[in-house]
C-alpha cells in the first residue's frame, strides 16, 4: 500500500519534473508548424470533418519568389474552388453561379496575424506533448494546446516531423469534444509546384461576381469613430484595425481585430443597410461563432474561432462612434 | 457497399490505412455518396465511443437526416443567397426530432457502455446554450450574405486552424436552403432588393 503510493508520488514528480521542456517543445512545434503551413510547397487530400459531416477536398500551395499562391477545391458536395494570393481570395461557386472576391492588403506573404509566442501565452494556455507515430509513411510529432478557460478552443495537431507540415487538426471545443477536424490523407511535398496547378479550374463566364472594393478606395471615416471593445477575455489585445467596404455595401465597414496569439476575434461595425438587413444574436459555422446586435444605430458583429460566449462578451461590449451617429 | 471496403473505412477512420490505399479509399469517396454516409455515420459513433459527441451536434445531424429524407427543396430565386451561406443559428433553441439513428448512437454511449474517465456523461457534454435568441436574416437577392463577407474578411487575420480552417469552412459551408427560404418568405422585402440591385 505505502509502495503503490510513493510510487504516485514519485511519478507525479517525475512528471512534474518534465512538463517544463517539454511544454517549451510543443510551443518551438507550434512555431514551426504555423511557418512551415505558409512557407512550404505542397499538394495534398484531406478530409474535413464537422457536425458529422465529412467532405474531401483538395489543396495546392506553391510559394515563388515569397509568394504564396493557394488552391482549395472541393473533391465531394457542390463544385468550389478557393484561390487565394497576397493580394485576393477569389471564392467560385459553381453550383450557384456566383464569384465573391475579397482584396487584401498583400503587405506579406505570411499571414498578418502570425501569433506571437511569447510567455504570456502560457497564461492562457497549456502546451502539451501528445504521443508521437507515424501518420501517412511520414515520422509525426503531436501536441495539444489547451486553454485555461472557457473563452477559447483547444487544438490537438500532428506534423511531420522532417518538415513541419501540418497532417491533421482537431479544435477543442471547452467540453473537451472534437468539434471540428482536418485529417490530410495524402500528401506531397514538391521542391517547386507549377503555376498552372494553382489556377481555376471552373470556367466563370456566366457567373455573378461580388467584388469587395479596394481598401484603400474606401472612405476613411469610419475608423475615426474611435470603435472599441471594452470587454476582452483575457489575454486578447486589439492587432489590427481597419476600414473596409464589402461587396456590394453601401457603407464602408470599420473592422477591428482581437487576438491572444492563437485565436482571434474581428469585429465589424457599420451602419445597417437602408434595405434594413439587420443581424442579432448568435450564429455559427463549424466551429467559428458570430455574435451581433445593434448599437447606436450601428451593426456591431464579432466572430472568430472561439466559443459562442467570446464572441457574445465581445460585441456587447462595443462602443464609440457616436460622431458618426450624429 | 462490399465488406472490404467497409473495413477499410473503418480502418482509414482509425488512421491506419497504408497511403495508397487511403488515395484508393478517398477515390471511391468523391465518387460514392452512399460511401460517404456510411463514413459520416461511422464518425459519428466513433466520436460516440469515445464520448465526444455532443447532444447539440447530434442533434444537428439528426436535423439534416430528416430535412433530406423529406426532400426538402427552396425555392429558385433563394439559391445564390443560400450557397454564400453556411451561417446559421444554433440548433439548441430550434424545434427537433432526432431521428431514430442518432438517439441509438447516443443511447448506445450511456447505457451500452462502461463509463471511463474520457468518457463523461451525456448531461455533463451537452452544451445547452443560454444564448437561443432568435436570428434575423433577411439579405439582399443573389449577393453574399454579411457573414459571409465578414467571414471571408476575418480569414486573412485568423491564425492557427482557425487560419487554415476558415478558408474550408467557406468552401465546405453546406447551401443552408431553410434559412434562404425563410428570408424569401419573408416577402416582398427580397423582391423589393432584388430589383434595386
Amino acid at each position: 500500500m505505502i509502495h503503490a503510493r510513493s510510487l504516485l508520488i514519485m511519478t507525479c514528480l517525475l512528471l512534474a519534473g518534465t512538463a517544463g521542456a517539454a511544454d517549451e517543445r510543443a510551443r518551438e512545434l507550434l512555431l514551426r508548424m504555423d511557418r512551415a503551413i505558409e512557407a512550404l510547397n505542397y499538394e495534398g487530400t484531406f478530409v474535413h470533418i464537422v457536425d458529422g459531416q465529412v467532405e474531401t477536398m483538395h489543396v495546392v500551395h506553391r510559394v515563388e519568389d515569397g509568394k504564396v499562391t493557394e488552391r482549395l477545391v472541393t473533391l465531394d458536395g457542390p463544385s468550389r474552388e478557393i484561390i487565394r494570393d497576397d493580394e485576393e481570395v477569389t471564392c467560385i461557386f459553381a453550383d450557384q453561379k456566383s464569384v465573391m472576391v475579397e482584396r487584401r492588403k498583400g503587405d506579406s506573404p505570411l499571414r498578418a496575424a502570425l501569433p506571437q509566442y511569447s510567455e504570456q501565452l502560457d497564461g492562457y494556455y497549456e502546451f502539451v506533448r501528445l504521443h508521437d507515430g507515424m501518420r501517412l509513411g511520414r515520422d509525426a510529432v503531436s501536441f495539444e494546446i489547451r486553454p485555461r478557460d472557457k473563452f477559447r478552443y483547444g487544438y490537438r495537431l500532428w506534423m511531420d516531423e522532417s518538415t513541419g507540415m501540418l497532417l491533421k487538426a482537431q479544435l477543442i471545443d471547452i467540453y473537451r469534444n472534437v468539434a471540428e477536424q482536418l485529417m490530410f490523407v495524402s500528401i506531397r511535398l514538391p521542391e517547386t509546384i507549377g503555376a498552372d496547378m494553382v489556377k481555376p479550374t471552373i470556367a466563370t463566364e456566366d457567373f455573378t461576381w461580388y467584388v469587395q472594393q479596394d481598401a484603400a478606395a474606401a472612405p476613411a471615416r469610419a475608423s475615426a469613430d474611435g470603435w472599441r471593445a471594452a470587454s476582452l477575455p483575457p489575454g486578447f489585445k486589439l492587432t489590427t484595425s481597419k476600414v473596409a467596404m464589402m461587396a456590394g455595401a453601401e457603407h464602408p465597414t470599420e473592422h477591428l481585430v482581437y487576438s491572444d496569439g492563437i485565436a482571434s476575434v474581428s469585429v465589424f461595425i457599420e451602419e445597417p443597410e437602408r434595405s434594413s438587413e439587420q443581424l442579432q444574436g448568435v450564429t455559427r459555422i463549424g466551429a467559428a461563432s458570430a455574435f451581433s446586435t445593434m448599437v447606436g444605430g450601428f451593426q456591431v458583429t464579432a466572430m472568430g474561432e472561439v466559443p459562442p460566449i467570446t464572441v457574445e462578451m465581445i460585441a456587447s461590449s462595443v462602443s464609440g462612434g457616436e460622431t458618426a451617429a450624429r | 457497399m462490399g465488406k472490404i471496403i467497409e473495413e477499410q473505412l473503418s480502418v482509414w477512420l482509425d488512421d491506419e490505412l497504408e497511403e495508397r490505399e487511403s488515395d484508393m479509399l478517398v477515390r471511391r469517396l468523391t465518387s460514392n455518396p452512399e460511401l460517404r454516409q456510411t463514413a459520416t455515420r461511422y464518425f459519428l459513433i466513433g466520436d460516440a465511443l469515445r464520448g465526444e459527441l455532443t447532444t447539440e451536434r447530434a442533434l444537428e445531424v439528426s436535423v439534416r437526416v430528416s430535412r433530406s429524407l423529406d426532400g426538402e427543396s427552396a425555392p429558385v430565386t433563394a439559391a445564390p443567397v443560400a450557397a454564400l451561406s453556411g451561417w446559421r443559428r444554433p440548433l439548441a433553441g430550434a424545434a427537433v426530432a432526432a431521428t431514430v439513428a442518432v438517439v441509438a448512437i447516443v443511447g448506445l454511449r450511456s447505457n451500452g457502455l462502461e463509463p471511463s474517465a474520457d468518457m463523461p456523461v451525456a448531461a455533463e457534454t451537452s452544451p445547452v446554450p443560454a444564448y437561443t435568441v432568435p436570428v434575423e436574416l433577411t439579405r439582399r437577392a443573389g449577393a453574399p450574405d454579411r457573414l459571409s463577407s465578414y467571414y471571408l474578411n476575418h480569414s486573412e487575420y485568423a491564425t492557427m486552424l482557425g487560419g487554415q480552417g476558415s478558408l474550408v469552412r467557406i468552401i465546405s459551408a453546406p447551401s443552408d436552403q431553410t434559412e434562404a427560404a425563410e428570408s424569401a418568405a419573408d416577402g416582398d422585402d427580397v423582391e423589393s432588393q432584388e430589383n434595386s440591385q
